[in-house]
């Protein structure tokens, strides 16, 4: 008998005094904190939330928090799917984990989100930045052209890859790039992550953005100036991220709002953001970041304490709260393609003005089935047949699934759609159609030198490009490696930073 | 045109998470992935020396995952710990990474024995034998006292305990300290002798007899002797006097795994006979560094066959984990054998998550308060609904005669006697897996809550201990011994032990 | 304010008449479905049945002794496929015999300690099963004043009463841990109760010492009985109340 993951039907059993009590999970391996070598960890469940407890030979004992809430920590556990294998790898398995990136054969992931940095200049200083700008690099077209044949090499299709930085948009080459990548047919989508800087002053630049259908990530942690100014230094943020949201939308740019989200300073504008997913047609998800403090925050963002920082659990909690009743807790999922604590999500199908999370209409294993590999929804034929199901057994169960006879419709208004009788659309074609109709909220959460895991990071599947032709699992890179990148040494540049006068 | 792309491949299994264990050739630390390869689980590690190792943790997913899913408190050791310098398993005893106090010493109180088996998980010596001295065993007992409010369970082995000539003293040493449970684990081949079984009776000891096989060709490959008919034998013995036993077979792929209903039967025909403990073979010690590693057999594997032996009627569902010590551990069942010799798990009648619970308290289920309020509850409910149970007639009218049993109107009983009328009715299965350097996962060991005691107070978790310190230790393990098991002393990441390196044997890469 | 008793299933043993059909009457008026058992007096059964039911309200009647185990059980089972669970049961059927220990022979004191005590006990039985199922439940046994009481009345109607409280506080240990609750309503003289017999003397020298200086009602001592097998009545359980104008 094979067990079918998910254990849907897992029923935890505690003792009477498990909920009062110390409860040692398991064996993790960590970092400590002071200094970074890997430590034997030890997952302690206490008062409902879930901490690593570190100890280091020569620094001693760290905690911290990993889970805000150890329910949702005991059943993301068995979310876990087989992942896939690149085609090739780039490292030897020598040391280690996590001495030995990336890839090297023992990854039990590919990458699914690439991400390639061609810059470290940028033109904001934010306290809560995850990486450290020099101000010294900017990638020239021939690593470029390396890192896409790269990265074709190694995973033959890419649904997705991301350009960022730094400013990506500071890249005096910005265009060649882009269009490079733009270029690749093996790669469905191409996006950038930007502070929007430059979207809010340049209309053409938006223009020329949307002609060639490229996404833009606008990092947008909240819609109100204090706030943004703790997180992202001087100036008037507000205005500025509105004017870029404007822009974007007058130019038609498929936008994603990525929010970084710290405990006490943004926590309670979650349901800020989710109102801006819901109103604006151009926004076709929102990702929500729980804090890591690697980078230049780790080293200035002040106060933070690692036994009460965000964690996956607690945005969903905090959706559930501030969304006025439209999300609950039960519409998000661990995204069984990376490890189950590093990525959750729900899809949203628009019906009418409303959207109905999918968990409340398609069957659960139906739905971990389609997001499985995949960070993104395809329109392919296992998800054709998941909405046929759901439209028969919503139709069998009649009256079971509130609002079914909508969903239904809207459902049916989408296989027309996507799967017309005269022709056989495109996948991208069809990608366009299903992005008119569902929404994502995906919760990404990162991992500093405080909760770093080992355990995670051989899951991992968003992965910084190199130009020798590494993949770096984010993570690692961001406490281990960044520091060591030789594209970086050298004097610090000089940064112009936007705001700074105000 | 534009050839189509290659596409990517799964990986071929299921990555589940991580864990630390040891390397199958020099024992230093490694990474070990959790996976999931169709339904079994391996540990697949990385040792920069040796190489990629994979070894068989479980031959069931779901036993596993639903193992994990009976979460426990746990309670940290009192007074003081070691600091954490090479990490675990290398800081015994307890460290500060170790997370669960001692709830059942295991007192190997000589190096002597007369077996040499081919299983054998420990280290003997015979020349210049190590016997545990009363003074040595008092400082034990009291350093015991310090850390615990009650002691529940000591258990007495070796080598071979009644090869120890003062063994009873122990006992009563152990009892007068008010240790309720005294164990002895022994091969049961000086119990022939009846006056030695009744001075043992005497100490209210209780014997777990290693019992392997009823066929003499598998008891010369897994002892190297003919010992079937003097245990049943002494298990005669046993009987007349009414002492409470454990039978206890090691269990090895394709040797004895079909004598386990056999073994089972003779548990539940015996009045005597409590449990049967099944010991997963473990590839630790003087016999198993050698021992055919094809053997191996895993928890689950025991579930299965206890399943096809009686027919469903004890199932893997029927057994939960104990709440002491880490999930994978222990697997354990109770029964109640109803006077129509049906066979009725207590899990099907009170509930899993209730017979989890009762185990929290100690190793075995003690009748005390607790106990009969759960089994209160349970009558009930099974009164008022009998369909949820096919037994539920012979369920009652049994606990009906039980009672009448326990609690006489004629003469009252003594709380004693009450208690062992409430314990025979009741038969129980352990299964035990120990861990070898194959199988290790630190997270066993710091939840571990068995171990050796020493007379400084520290104590190291048994699995460690045989693993990794008792070839150390020059009162078990002679240089004679460790050549024989290929060794060359302790592990250089051992503090204190001979800083002998150990030898980087270029064996070939161990895989599966 | 929604009744007393609404979407209660209310099991009354005997009764057809006396406190029994008050204790039905009552429990009806306050919303609930009631079924009741009758041993002799048919007649009056149905037409309870049938003043109840022309009142808009559910009823179902049985013959079956207190002491007919499987009756009962059959009658119960009934009642729970009907109504779908019984919330409380009234133990009240009883009976009394106005004998001095000179004239009380062996079968005498059987018949009425087995009809008043034994088949209290039985009844309730029956219905547990389907209360300890569910997990809630109320169980009320009708005493009397001379089961708490050191009064003039029948040594065997005394005992069973004394009996009746005894099972009450039992029963109520045994069955609290399902949420369950068990009590006792003892009442003292009533008009026309099982006293009715009673010679002059007695009556007067009865309310001599009742503070209220008269006899109860049914209709007093039902609708107390209503209160407690109600769910207003959470609280108590192994209680005996006594309800005698004062003596």
């Amino acid at each position: 008998m094979t067990a079918r993951l998910p254990l849907l039907d897992r029923k935890i059993t505690f003792t009477p005094d498990a909920a009062s009590k110390e409860v040692f999970h398991s064996f993790s391996k960590g970092l400590c904190p002071q200094c970074k070598r890997a430590v034997d960890g030890v997952r302690i469940i206490r008062s409902g939330k879930v901490y690593l407890r570190k100890q280091c030979p020569q620094h001693g004992q760290s905690e911290a928090l990993i889970s805000g809430d150890a329910d949702w920590f005991l059943q993301s556990l068995t979310y876990v799917k087989e992942g896939s294998r690149p085609l090739a790898y780039s490292t030897e398995v020598e040391r280690g984990c996590p001495d030995d990136c990336g890839l090297c054969p023992d990854h039990e992931q590919h990458s699914c989100l690439p991400i390639i940095e061609i810059t470290n200049h940028c033109n904001l200083e934010c306290p809560i930045c995850i990486v450290e700008n020099r101000h010294n690099y900017n990638m020239s077209r021939d690593e470029m052209g390396r890192i896409l044949d790269g990265l074709v090499k190694k995973e033959g299709t890419l649904e997705t890859i991301n350009l960022s930085g730094g400013e990506p948009t500071l890249h005096p080459d910005f265009f060649a790039l882009l269009d490079m990548a733009v270029a690749k047919r093996e790669i469905s989508r191409v996006s950038i992550s930007t502070n929007g800087l430059r979207c809010a002053t340049d209309y053409a630049f938006c223009e020329e953005l949307a002609k060639r259908k490229v996404y833009v990530s606008l990092q947008l942690d909240a819609l109100s100036n204090p706030a943004l100014r703790a997180l992202r230094g001087a100036g008037d943020q507000k205005a500025a991220k509105e004017k870029a949201l404007a822009n974007l939308k007058r130019a038609g740019v498929r936008t994603t709002v990525v929010s970084t989200v710290a405990r006490g300073v943004n926590d309670d504008q979650i349901g800020e953001c989710v109102k801006l997913l819901y109103e604006n047609d151009f926004i076709l998800s929102l990702t929500f970041q729980p804090a890591a403090f690697t980078g230049y925050g780790g080293a200035h963002f002040a106060p933070h304490d690692p036994l009460d920082v965000m964690t996956i659990p607690d945005v969903v909690k905090a959706a559930e709260t501030q969304s006025g009743g439209l999300l609950k807790k039960s519409d998000f999922l661990p995204l069984p393609c990376s490890h189950p604590s590093c990525f959750a999500l729900t899809y949203l199908l628009k019906v009418g003005d409303e959207f109905v999370p999918f968990p409340r209409f398609l069957d659960l294993d139906k739905y971990l089935e389609l997001i499985s590999n995949r960070g993104t929804i395809r329109p392919d034929d296992k998800f054709e047949e998941a909405i046929r199901d759901a439209i028969d057994q919503m139709w069998t169960s009649s009256g079971q699934v509130p609002d079914c006879d909508k969903i239904m419709g809207v459902l049916k208004q989408a296989i027309f759609l996507m799967y017309p009788e005269d022709r056989a659309l495109e996948l991208s074609e069809r990608l366009r159609i299903g992005e008119g109709m569902v929404k994502t909220i995906f919760i990404h959460a990162f991992m500093d030198v405080h909760n770093f895991e080992v355990d995670r990071i051989k899951k991992c599947c968003t992965h910084y490009t190199m130009p020798d032709g590494r993949l770096m699992p984010g993570c690692a890179y961001n406490n281990l490696y960044r520091e060591k990148d030789a594209r970086y040494t050298g004097a610090v540049g000089k940064p112009q930073i936007w705001g700074a006068k105000e | 045109m534009c050839s189509p792309s290659p596409v990517r491949e799964g990986t071929g299994h299921v990555y589940y998470s991580m864990t630390k264990s040891l390397c199958a050739v020099c024992k230093d630390p490694v990474d070990a992935k959790i996976h999931f390869v169709g339904d079994a689980v391996y540990f697949d590690k990385f040792c920069p020396d040796h190489g990629h190792q994979r070894a068989l943790v479980s031959s069931s997913v779901e036993w596993y995952l639903d193992a994990l899913s009976f979460v426990a408190e746990n309670t940290p050791p009192r007074g003081e710990t070691k600091a954490v310098r090479s990490g675990c398993p290398f800081d015994c005893g307890p460290c500060k990474s170790h997370q669960q106090k001692v709830f059942m010493p295991v007192v190997p109180i000589t190096s002597a024995c007369n077996l040499d088996c081919p299983i054998c998980y420990t280290v003997n010596k015979n020349d210049g034998a190590h016997m545990l001295g009363e003074a040595d065993f008092a400082k034990i007992l009291e350093h015991l006292k310090l850390q615990h409010d009650e002691l529940d369970i000591i258990n007495f082995t070796g080598g071979e305990p009644t090869m120890h000539p003062e063994l009873p003293k122990l006992l009563r040493m152990a009892r007068a300290a008010g240790i309720r449970r005294l164990t002895i684990s022994t091969n049961g081949l000086k119990l022939k002798n009846e006056d030695y079984v009744r001075e043992l009776a005497a100490c209210d000891a209780r014997i777990v007899l290693s019992l392997d096989t009823f066929d003499p060709a598998v008891d010369k490959i897994l002892l190297g002797a003919n010992t079937v008919k003097t245990k049943l034998e002494v298990l005669d013995l046993l009987e007349k006097h009414d002492v409470t036993t454990t039978i206890l077979p090691a269990v090895a792929a394709g040797l004895n795994d079909k004598d386990l209903g056999g073994l089972f039967d003779l548990m539940v025909k015996k009045p005597n006979i409590v449990s049967l403990e099944l010991h997963t073979l473990t590839f630790t010690g003087q016999g198993g560094v050698g021992f055919d590693r094809t053997a191996r057999i895993t928890t689950p594997d025991l579930h299965r066959l206890l399943a096809d032996h009686t027919q469903g009627a004890v199932q893997a569902n029927d057994f939960v984990p104990s709440p002491l010590a880490h999930p994978h551990c222990y697997s354990i069942c109770y029964l109640l054998v109803t006077d129509d010799q049906k066979l009725v798990p207590l899990a099907r009648f009170i509930g899993r998550d209730k017979l989890f619970e009762l185990l929290g308290d100690s190793i075995y289920i003690q009748p005390r308060e607790k106990v009969e309020e759960v089994l209160r509850t349970a009558m009930d409910e099974l009164w008022a609904d009998p369909s949820r149970l096919p037994e539920a007639e012979s369920v009652l009218s049994t606990l009906k005669r039980l009672l009448g049993a326990m609690f006489p109107t004629q003469k009252p009983l003594p709380l004693e006697a009450r208690q062992k009328i409430a314990e025979r009715a009741i038969k129980a299965v352990y299964i035990h897996s120990h861990m070898d350097e194959e199988t290790f996962d630190v997270a066993r060991v710091m939840k571990c809550s068995i171990g050796v005691p020493e007379t400084d107070g520290s104590n190291i978790p048994t699995c460690s201990y045989n693993v990794l310190y008792r070839e150390s230790d020059t009162r078990f393990a002679d240089t004679e011994m460790l050549g024989r098991m290929g060794r060359t002393g302790g592990h250089r990441l051992l503090h204190g032990s001979n800083d002998v390196p150990s030898k980087k044997r270029q064996l070939p890469l161990v895989s599966r | 304010m929604a009744p007393l008793l609404a979407e209660q299933v209310v099991l009354v043993t005997g009764g057809s008449r006396g406190l029994g059909r008050e204790l039905c009457l009552t429990f009806s008026r306050h919303g609930a479905k009631v079924a009741f058992t009758y041993s002799k007096s048919e007649e009056q059964a149905r037409s309870l049945e049938q003043e109840i039911a022309g009142a808009g309200a559910a009823v179902v009647s049985r013959q079956v002794s207190a002491l007919d185990a499987d009756g009962t059980r059959a009658f119960v089972r009934a009642v729970e496929e009907t109504w779908g669970g019984i919330d409380a049961l009234v133990n009240n059927a009883g009976v009394s015999q106005n004998l001095p220990l000179a004239l009380l022979e062996e079968q005498d004191f059987d018949r009425v300690v087995d009809l008043n005590l034994k088949g209290a006990y039985l009844t309730a039985r029956e219905v547990l099963r389907g209360m300890i199922r569910k997990k809630r439940g109320t169980v009320l046994n009708v005493g009397s004043l001379a089961g708490v009481r050191m009064i003039e009345a029948p040594i065997h109607y005394c005992a069973s009463k004394a009996g009746i409280v005894g099972m009450t506080e039992a029963l109520a240990k045994e069955v609290a841990r399902h949420q369950i609750r068990v009590n006792c309503i003892a009442p003292g003289l009533l008009e026309d109760g099982v006293g009715r017999n009673l010679p002059e003397h007695r009556l007067t020298d009865y309310l001599k010492h009742c503070s209220l200086g008269r006899v109860g009602t049914f209709r007093e001592v039902a609708e107390l009985a209503a209160f407690m097998i109600s769910a207003k009545n959470g609280y108590m359980t192994g209680e005996t109340i006594v309800i005698d104008g004062g003596v």
